[in-house]
């Protein structure tokens, strides 16, 4: 079963016990943005709210920011997918994660998206 | 996208093979082309160690009847009227303000003057060619082209055309199988051997299917064919060259023809022989970033005061050679002791001149003299 979050930038949100949430970006996401390159992580123990720029993804093509869907403190980030950040292409709803966050503010997550509702949104972009 | 937009998207004859390779597509120029099948990094691999297979049907082929050369020379600086039977040059459209409308290749042909320019000008060169009185020219909307790159693309062309010794670079023949025509050129956009083929789409799409039994041949998309030119130092419109970048600052002087500068017989001609005598404004150059960070088009450059000195052009991760690399448009009185520096998202980068191309160019044998 999937419990995951989505957002309409393309990031998923895996909400863990003890409020704590893990983000990262979605498969249709690293299709779009094909090979990627380089990312930036913020640093530990940044605060954020809901759709601020928490790292950026650089493919052959282009820049991308990637946005928190939550309101929080990134407590860890996932070193691995700076010196591998083909992961993020490979597996990017698991292995390719990329923060870590200690939510503060559940009631701004309203404008989430469940995974079926992400889907028809994928594909009303086609 | 409405469905309007979406009626205007051109396919090429290759579409069905490009969705069963699971291309991942975008629309580019009008056209619905692929932007990678399997991974940019490895298709671009692929083209530098093996041979690839590029769909450029979206290019836009102009046949001109030789009996317009002379029209034709208005608006195009190379001698077109005295290049031999087969041979191939690299020039530019030019308007009647000087202002360089696009770049393409010129192909003469035993009956015709072929020219292929750039998808996403097409509009633009065909206000300008219509605007030229007594230029006789055709669009040729039901051919196609494929472009097949990398050291062994000799090898696999091999099989449908035997005489590829025939072909030294910038040349290309006119052949016949007994259903259609087609244009084999030794000519390509990634720094690499290669041959281009133009014929009616039905053709290309047979010719491909036979291409594709070799297991050494991969498609391969738009995101490697940017990558491999700007490897290859190769200009791109709309990044190195547009209308108000002069051809002289993009480091492309060659392309016009020095008798016909002289002789200030195109369009434009006294704007661009005065820039040759005085020095140009900006100078293209190469360089590379030892940070984990691409410079994109359009950032701008500066010295260690942060006085600018030009911007970035073209910017890549460059898989040969595992780094971040970018070409920009630099005042031509930089002295290359001063250290230059883009910002990326707030932080200051360096960049490191480099020499053009940043990969060996590896065309075939040495090309043919005019005068051979």
């Amino acid at each position: 079963m999937n419990d995951k979050l989505y957002t309409k930038e393309h990031e998923w949100i895996s909400i863990e016990k003890d409020k704590k949430a893990i983000i990262g970006i979605t498969d249709y996401a690293q299709k779009q943005l094909g090979d990627i390159v380089f990312v930036e992580l913020p640093e530990i123990g940044k605060d954020c709210s809901i759709g601020d720029e928490i790292a950026v993804v650089e493919s052959v093509k282009a820049a991308s920011e990637v946005y928190s869907g939550v309101s929080g403190k990134v407590i860890a980030v996932n070193e691995s997918i700076i010196n591998e950040p083909q992961i993020i292409n490979n597996d990017p709803e698991n292995e390719g994660w990329f923060v870590k966050i200690e939510i503060n503010n559940f009631e701004d997550m309203n404008n989430l998206m469940s995974l079926n509702e992400y889907q028809s949104f994928c594909s009303s972009l086609e | 996208m409405n469905k309007d937009v979406k009626a205007q998207i051109q396919l090429t004859p290759l579409y069905d093979i490009h969705n069963s390779f699971n291309a991942s597509m975008i629309n580019f120029a009008g056209w619905k082309l692929p932007l990678y099948y399997t991974g940019i990094i490895q298709e671009h691999n692929h083209v530098r160690s093996q041979v690839g297979l590029f769909d450029v049907s979206h290019m836009g082929r102009i046949e001109v009847d030789p009996i317009s050369t002379k029209q034709l020379e208005n608006i195009i600086p190379i001698d077109i009227k005295n290049m031999k039977l087969g041979r191939v040059k690299y020039s530019v459209l030019i308007n009647k303000s000087g202002n360089i409308i696009d770049d393409l290749l010129v192909y003469k042909l035993k009956n015709t003057i072929l020219l292929v320019v750039n998808a996403s000008r097409m509009k633009a060169v065909n206000n300008l060619l219509s605007d030229i009185p007594g230029l006789l020219y055709k669009e040729l909307r039901d051919t196609a082209q494929i472009s097949i790159q990398g050291p062994k693309s000799e090898m696999v062309i091999k099989k449908i055309f035997s005489n590829s010794d025939a072909l030294k670079f910038m040349e290309i023949g006119e052949y016949i199988n007994e259903s259609f025509q087609y244009l084999i050129s030794r000519t390509g956009y990634t720094g690499e051997d290669g041959f281009e083929i133009i014929s009616i789409r039905d053709g290309i799409y047979r010719i491909v299917s036979i291409l594709l039994e070799y297991k050494e041949l991969k498609l391969i998309g738009l995101g490697a064919r940017d990558s491999l030119r700007l490897e290859a130092g190769l200009c791109l419109y709309g990044n190195e060259i547009n209308e108000e970048i002069n051809p002289i600052e993009s480091g492309l002087s060659w392309v016009f023809d020095k008798k016909r500068i002289q002789l200030e017989n195109f369009y434009g001609a006294r704007s661009i022989k005065n820039n040759i005598l005085n020095r140009p404004f900006l100078k293209r150059y190469g360089f590379n970033i030892n940070e984990k960070c691409i410079a994109r088009h359009g950032m701008e450059v500066k010295n260690n005061l942060g006085i600018k000195r030009g911007y970035i052009t073209s910017g890549c991760f460059s898989p040969t050679l595992d780094k971040s690399i970018c070409m920009g448009l630099i005042d031509s009185k930089w002295d290359e002791k001063e250290e230059l520096f883009v910002s990326i998202r707030k932080k200051i980068v360096k960049i490191t001149k480099v020499d053009l191309p940043f990969v060996e160019h590896k065309y075939h044998n040495k090309k043919r003299k005019d005068n051979e």
